[in-house]
């Protein structure tokens, strides 16, 4: 009978289930547990004062780096080799153990294993979760990228930006991260929190494979661990739903012998939960208070965003018509809300492809408007409104020698003249006129009736 | 039986507790509560008129589907329909649009009711439960399959055409990117598809039902979010599937709850009725084969027709082999007149794409109107968004010009062409469903400049130097309702822009000049030089359409 066996199987374990369960306990255990010393540097680095949702974002993102992963703050994700660290220390392990061991059941350590991995993955997929419910993770595209072609970005940026004009989308997935999470906290409701994290993040992990994404094996690091969870309540599942027959409960209990311990153990839990809740709640929404995270903050010149025609082009003293060829030739430049300037011409940027999610505090690492596309090139700049001089920097890696030294006028609120070297040290005079454009994706965002909380003219 | 095992167990010590029998839950099924009973009687009357096809279109569509030569889309749409109940409206948008399930629910509501008053004798309806449970299950399983099957053969998103790899993002509305991210990835949109042809195939296997059903509410939940972030318009459609999958749910959930947060040993009972008359065997077996053949032979076999020669969501018919590509305009004249390269003049064309089926599409600075998103009845409006507002004309077009997925852009124009490949010329028609008032009387102008306006427009010769529409693709893939649909005479057809142009191609085919008539009759003069565009963005691994 097959409730008979498995009542035999909660006192004494099978040879076989005895020697996979050392091996995955010591496996997941080594993947879950912060036991990477380079994590501490990391933890010891970070300015306490100055405490970001960044911090908690890293801190939450804990992979075991044994073969990967540099200095402090530079927190990655660890790759297939870190994998097989893990793994061959876990047989290691397991060889010893089960020539060492006596036990002829763990029903101790399978309850330990599972704690470990419930409140790990409640912690991953919470600190992944705000930054969607305060939608920020995927923004609304800035006026450089709706001027960007639909071609010259890369799949994984398309991705950001097609999620990103749908904020209510955005929070409705966050919203099931954070429900997974919170549902992982508590035993009896553990496999279906699992369950909501095979749902979300398995649709993240797929999205990473179709979008050369590059958090496929972060994802998986997950799943697995949620796999573990689910497992432990499969065969009375089951037996319930599928076979229609008696299923057993869990009968296991962790012994807390005295009253005190019990209510510690129930406060402590409280205490967590909130904390894990509350703290990413609050620097979450402080985050988004302050317009996210992805684009910079620091304001560009006022009055001068938006999307403006180069009406005229010299350079050296010649002038160059409109064109669609010339590569030097620009054919219409955007300053944004922030310190970014963008030139469109027929050049082709040598892209960066980020395509991990970071956040970045310092404006000059925020690169999600430049990265992952070739249409545009993207400045950051510094104003001397005195002087009227804008130093222009290129925000793209790839051309760290690529400067502007362009003085600027303002003949009225339409019209910006800048003249001065290009990054070819070429003497240039480009008069700006701007275009009120209307973008057909706005409109689509503000059709009456769907304009929802997150909604920002 | 079940209870005789439990009693020896009881004996048994799992780890520090023991097996009581006040531990045991089970559910006697035998009596129902009222309170059931009610809900049940409901919910009955609810899901039966549901999942009965209530509308004209339906039968009308279903009656004439030509078994002998059906189309994939003939199959999709017999399971494809929404309660149709009389005495109400049609509402796009909001609380309104599920105005015919609130004249079910207030139906069955009454109907329960006077059911209670008058069945006081019944106990249970389990038997009626069991059938329910069936009629629900079919419904969405089927509905499943067919959501499935456009993305397992991955046409129901397509890869964006030449034209839109050149089009700013900002131009195109939400609802065409949330398309268009899918269709760059046939990876992801196969992906889904399995997931919901899965759903389908547990919804279909007693056992699985309760798989099936979390699968279905998984997905459609989300297809149904993603319909109102990026006002889609099938809310309702999707709403539907997730409302029958929530029903399919709730019988387990006691189960689950006394097991999962009880902990109590759980002995669930199930009614199944026993199948012993040969009528019965024969019938089951008949119903089962019947929807296997039809839903998982049948429909495979077409979706797969159509993704290899007629992808549903693009036109299928090959353009001219000579001139696809992206090209700049290096020259044009009106009338004689060259006009210079400005990106903000509205009359010159800035760029031509000729893609690899029969579309021309070019650039040009047109006036973006004020306000669109409150004036989306306006006709004006209907140059840049579809006759459904945001949405673009999904699905059902059987004829390449009615397949608009690829136009909708601003500053983009498309025009669907037929090629006479003797002499050399494009006869086009605008793709876009936007009409002046004065459209319709181009056809009766006696101005002789507007003769391309007249129904015999392409004349016989010319005819002779081209392929038929129906014959666009090869004869394997047509169908009954293809070839309706390219008889049937088409209103909007006789509104819409056209133009006439020669073309010829020179420098290996890095020049084309295309000269002749515009829609307004002026003469126009292009010049055309190719551009060999490197993209970021990876081509697609898997596309439709054949177009050799």
């Amino acid at each position: 009978m097959n409730e008979v066996n498995s009542i035999h199987q909660a006192t004494e374990w099978k040879l076989t289930e005895r020697i996979f369960f050392r091996i995955l306990f010591i496996y997941f255990m080594l993947q879950a547990l912060p036991l990477d010393w380079k994590y501490y540097e990391n933890v010891f680095a970070i300015h306490w004062s100055a405490f970001h949702y960044s911090h908690l974002f890293y801190l939450a993102r804990y992979t075991p780096q044994f073969s990967t992963g540099n200095g402090p703050l530079s927190w990655g994700i660890s790759t297939l080799s870190d994998w097989a660290i893990v793994l061959t220390i876990a047989l290691i392990g397991a060889i010893t153990w089960s020539i060492y061991g006596k036990r002829k059941e763990y029903n101790d350590l399978y309850y330990l294993l599972r704690v470990v991995l419930r409140y790990r993955l409640a912690i991953g997929v919470i600190a992944y979760g705000f930054i969607k419910l305060f939608p920020m993770q995927l923004p609304y595209p800035s006026i450089s990228l709706k001027n960007t072609n639909y071609g010259d970005f890369s799949d994984w940026k398309i991705a950001y930006i097609s999620y990103g004009v749908a904020p209510s989308f955005e929070f409705y997935l966050g919203g099931i991260e954070i429900l997974g999470g919170l549902l992982l906290l508590n035993r009896k409701s553990a496999s279906i929190g699992a369950a909501f994290v095979v749902g979300s993040i398995g649709n993240v992990f797929l999205s990473n494979l179709g979008y050369n994404g590059g958090e496929a094996l972060y994802c998986l690091y997950l799943l697995l661990m949620a796999a573990v969870v689910i497992f432990y309540d499969v065969s009375r599942w089951h037996a319930v739903i599928m076979l229609g027959e008696m299923g057993m409960p869990d009968r296991y209990h962790p012994s807390f012998y005295t009253s005190w311990r019990k209510q510690g153990r129930k406060v402590f839990k409280i205490i967590f939960a909130f904390f894990l809740f509350a703290i990413h709640a609050y620097y979450s929404y402080a985050v988004y208070r302050q317009d996210g995270y992805q684009y910079p903050k620091k304001a560009g010149l006022a009055n001068i965003m938006g999307l403006y025609n180069v009406t005229e082009f010299r350079i050296n003293d010649k002038n160059i018509p409109y064109s669609l060829t010339d590569l030097s030739r620009w054919q219409n430049v955007v300053f944004e809300k922030w310190a970014t300037i963008s030139i469109l011409s027929n050049r082709r940027a040598v892209p960066e492809l980020r395509n991990t999610e970071e956040i970045f505090t310092k404006d000059e690492d925020r690169d999600y408007e430049s990265s992952g596309s070739i249409g545009r090139f993207f400045y950051h700049y510094q104003a001397d409104t005195l002087q009227r001089v804008l130093y222009l920097k290129n925000k793209n890696k790839n051309y760290p020698c690529d400067e502007l030294l362009l003085h600027y006028e303002r003949p009225n609120d339409h019209k910006i003249i800048l003249s001065g070297l290009n990054e070819n040290k070429d003497s240039i005079y480009v008069s700006l006129e701007k275009i009120d454009k209307i973008y057909l994706l706005d409109e689509s965002y503000k059709i009456p009736g769907k304009r929802s909380v997150f909604y920002k003219p | 039986m079940a209870v005789t095992i439990l009693e020896k167990q009881t004996k048994q010590r799992i780890n520090h507790h023991s097996v009581k029998l006040s531990d045991i839950s089970t559910t006697d099924i035998r009596t129902w509560k009222p309170w059931q009973k009610v809900i049940f009687r409901m919910s009955f009357i609810f899901f039966i008129i549901m999942s009965v096809p209530s509308g004209v279109e339906w039968w009308d569509r279903t009656i004439r589907l030509d078994w002998f030569h059906p189309n994939y889309r003939d199959i999709y749409d017999i399971a494809r329909f929404l309660p149709d109940m009389p005495f109400v409206g049609h509402y796009q948008k909001g609380f309104w649009s599920f105005i015919d399930w609130y004249e079910i629910l207030a139906v069955s509501i009454v109907g329960g009711t006077a059911w209670t008053l008058l069945d006081r004798r019944s106990n249970e309806y389990n038997r009626l439960y069991y059938w329910l449970r069936v009629v629900v299950r079919y419904r969405a399983g089927i509905g499943m399959v067919g959501f499935g099957m456009q993305k397992v053969f991955p046409v129901q998103m397509a890869y964006p055409p030449l034209s839109i790899l050149d089009t700013p993002l900002g131009d195109m509305t939400m609802q065409k990117l949330y398309w268009w991210v899918i269709g760059i990835s046939p990876f992801y949109q196969t992906f889904t598809g399995f997931v919901e042809l899965g759903s389908g195939l547990l919804l279909f296997h007693r056992k699985t039902t309760f798989w099936g059903a979390v699968l279905l509410v998984m997905a459609l939940g989300s297809v149904n979010y993603v319909n109102i972030a990026y006002d889609g318009n099938v809310h309702v459609y999707s709403t539907y599937f997730v409302v029958y999958g929530l029903f399919l749910v709730v019988y387990y959930a006691k189960d689950i709850y006394h097991i999962q947060f009880k902990e109590r040993v759980t002995i669930p009972q199930h009614f199944y009725p026993y199948f012993s008359s040969q009528g019965w065997k024969i019938t089951r077996f008949g119903l089962k084969a019947l929807n296997i053949s039809v839903f998982l032979i049948l429909l495979p076999y077409l979706q797969y027709l159509n993704f290899v020669y007629d992808p549903y969501n693009q036109p299928s018919a090959p353009g001219v082999k000579s001139l696809r590509g992206s090209y700049n305009v290096t020259a044009f004249k009106i009338n004689n007149q060259g006009i210079p390269f400005s990106p903000l003049d509205s009359v010159r064309w800035q760029n031509v794409y000729f893609e690899k089926w029969s579309t021309l599409s070019f650039r040009i600075n047109m006036k973006i109107p004020a306000d669109i998103s409150n004036r989306i009845k306006e006709p004006e409006i209907k140059r840049f968004i579809d006759n459904e507002g945001f949405n673009f004309n999904s699905g059902a077009p059987q004829r390449d010009i009615d397949r608009t997925l690829e136009v909708f852009s601003a500053n983009q124009r498309s025009f669907y062409y037929r090629a006479d490949t003797v002499n050399q010329v494009l006869y086009l028609q605008d793709k876009s469903t936007y009409v002046n008032a004065g459209d319709s009387v181009r056809a009766l102008s006696p101005n002789p400049r507007l003769w391309f306006y007249k129904t015999n427009w392409i004349s016989s010769e010319a005819g002779k130097n081209m392929f038929s529409e129906i014959d666009g693709i090869p004869t394997v893939a047509q169908s009954t309702r293809r070839t309706r649909a390219y008889t049937k005479e088409v209103p909007l057809d006789k509104m819409r822009d056209r133009m006439v142009l020669h073309y010829e191609v020179t420098n290996d085919g890095a020049k084309v000049v295309l000269s002749g008539l515009n829609e307004r009759a002026d003469s126009i003069y292009v010049e055309l030089q190719k551009v060999n565009k490197k993209y970021l963005l990876p081509e697609s691994s898997l596309v439709g359409g054949k177009y050799d």
